[in-house]
């Protein structure tokens, strides 16, 4: 008998979401449960998250491309302890930091869910799990990769 | 920064070390205010001689301490950005000012009170959302605790680093706080009671969390030529900086630090300056107080700083380089903030003036520099070098 423990994810009610011009994309993009990185349209550059300028070329031609979302695990910790209340039920979660395959200079902070903890090492190869939340929020999420 | 011994810390001052919320029902600005009347004191000086406020982490409101302190004018009342990253980087400014003749006595005055019934170790939850915030948010960051985990897996991953470097740290650490009166633990920590500690954001375990606590402490600074006729001995400031790389940036809250900065505590810039404005090494430094909000931040400053190098801080510390006794770098002498208390790098500051001053309970022997760091956090961070 397994009694392999699985990483649940953080409540909905920990987060609510606010966009500002240079993040609508992204999460407008999520909602069609397709991840787009701001690529710079001039100098080609991936870009910050949520910056207004290319940091290379310092233009404003920020396009927005399409990625699988395959990628490893950059580096992740196991909240196991309910620092508030509202996350009793969701421990054991996993936040991760996620490199993704053929990105340089731009890297996603999100969970891996799903998957056995013991399992989950700096390196694991993991793919995109989309979570519809009831607010119509999606959030780009990664499992273990098959 | 060019100023070296231009100016000097000359008074220290605290409240006592209250466990968290029970400092009430003093009020915040009250135990600012008693703090300021400490350090004046301690310095020989009146509080109407202030004329200087040097904040950092979000600080407090001048006005409204000249109303309890009685003080006539202010010159200068400025604060370093951002949270705890930039707190020693308040006695760099304070020291400018003095050194510019902006002002004559400025104060650098902290205080952390919680209210109850929330901490500081879910901040994250008690924050606005905004878009930037987004990221992290999204993905259940709720405490300072659970960004630093991600950095310290990622050292050990790079590095082979293992947890009982962060035990080390931790036990070290505790020993410090033992004779340090007002110390909030001072009961020796065992490896069996580190390792059976409960895991809270694998691979920080209870043990490796700092304290929370109400204090209030503050420092004066003034000219080194005014000092020299004052009650105490000068701690004079060698060097101060405060900034950092873009590499490191937002840190924590951003997370996308190529592999060089990722793991570390991104002090790398401000330990270069530092150093070479006043031409020394790590090697010149006698004692480190070093901002332990988190035990495996102790290891990377290490590398940042420069006493050993880069990914080795692991065995450097298991080596027992950091101890008091018999350590080649004695670190955080007075327990930090893993044992003695944690009010965002203040008593850091308040341990630098006693060690170079010959007073700290820990002393370490002959002491001529001491290096006070801020936290490792989203930039600005800071570093601060005082001397005899």
């Amino acid at each position: 008998m397994s009694t392999e423990v699985f990483a649940k994810a953080p409540p909905d009610e920990l987060f609510q979401l606010e966009v500002d011009t240079w993040t609508q994309p992204y999460w407008d993009a999520a909602k069609n449960h397709q991840l787009k990185l701001p690529k710079c349209g001039d100098c080609q550059q991936y870009c910050e998250l949520g910056a207004s300028h290319c940091r290379h070329c310092l233009s404003q031609n920020i396009s927005w491309v399409e990625h699988s979302g395959s990628g490893k695990v950059y580096s992740f910790t196991i909240i196991r302890f309910p620092v508030i209340p509202s996350l009793q039920d969701s421990v054991p979660y996993v936040p991760a930091v996620i490199e993704l395959d053929g990105v340089d200079g731009l890297k996603l902070i999100s969970n891996v869910v799903d998957a056995p903890l013991s399992e989950i090492d700096v390196g694991s190869a993991v793919s995109l799990r989309w979570h519809d939340r009831e607010d119509g929020v999606s959030l780009p999420r990664f499992t273990l990769a098959k | 920064m060019k100023i070296a011994k231009q100016a000097a810390v000359v008074g220290i001052g605290a409240t006592p070390y209250y466990r968290r919320g029970e400092s009430h029902p003093q009020t915040f600005n009250e135990l600012i205010c008693k703090a300021i009347i400490n350090a004046t004191e301690d310095a020989g000086l009146s509080v109407k001689d202030i004329d200087g406020f040097s904040y950092y982490s979000f600080g407090t409101d001048t006005g409204l301490l000249m109303e309890s302190l009685g003080i006539p004018e202010v010159r200068y009342s400025s604060m370093v950005s951002g949270g705890g990253g930039g707190s020693v980087g308040a006695v760099q400014n304070a020291a400018m000012a003095v050194a510019t003749g902006a002002a004559n006595v400025v104060v650098v005055p902290f205080c952390m009170q919680q209210p109850t019934g929330k901490r500081y170790g879910s901040i994250m939850s008690q924050i606005d959302p905004t878009p930037d915030k987004a990221f992290f948010m999204a993905g259940g960051l709720v405490g300072p605790g659970h960004f630093f985990a991600m950095l310290a897996k990622r050292h050990m991953h790079q590095y082979g680093t293992r947890r009982e470097a962060f035990c080390e740290v931790a036990m070290s650490t505790r020993e410090n706080a033992i004779t340090r009166p007002g110390a909030r633990f001072q009961k020796a920590l065992t490896k069996e009671e580190y390792f059976a500690g409960p895991m809270i954001a694998d691979p920080l375990c209870r043990y490796d969390f700092c304290l929370e606590n109400d204090i209030a402490g503050a420092l004066v600074i003034t000219s080194a030529e005014r000092a020299k006729d004052l009650k105490q001995r000068p701690a004079y400031v060698l060097n101060g900086e405060q900034g950092g790389r873009r590499e490191w940036g937002r840190s924590i809250a951003w997370m996308n630090m190529p592999d060089e900065y990722f793991a570390s505590a991104g002090h790398a810039s401000i330990a270069k300056h530092l150093y070479a404005d006043v031409g020394i090494t790590a090697a010149d430094v006698d004692v480190a107080l070093l901002y332990d909000h988190f035990s495996p931040m102790v290891v990377m400053q290490l590398e940042d700083y420069g006493f050993c190098a880069r990914g080795e801080g692991g065995a450097f510390v298991e080596d027992g380089n950091i101890r008091f006794k018999g350590g080649s770098i004695p670190v955080n002498t007075h327990g930090g903030n893993l044992s003695e208390a944690y009010a965002v790098g203040i008593t850091h500051m308040i341990e630098g003036v006693q060690q170079i001053r010959g007073t700290a309970t820990n002393q370490v022997k002959d002491a001529e520099i001491a290096l006070v760091t801020g936290g490792p956090a989203s930039l600005p961070v800071s570093g601060l070098l005082l001397s005899r």
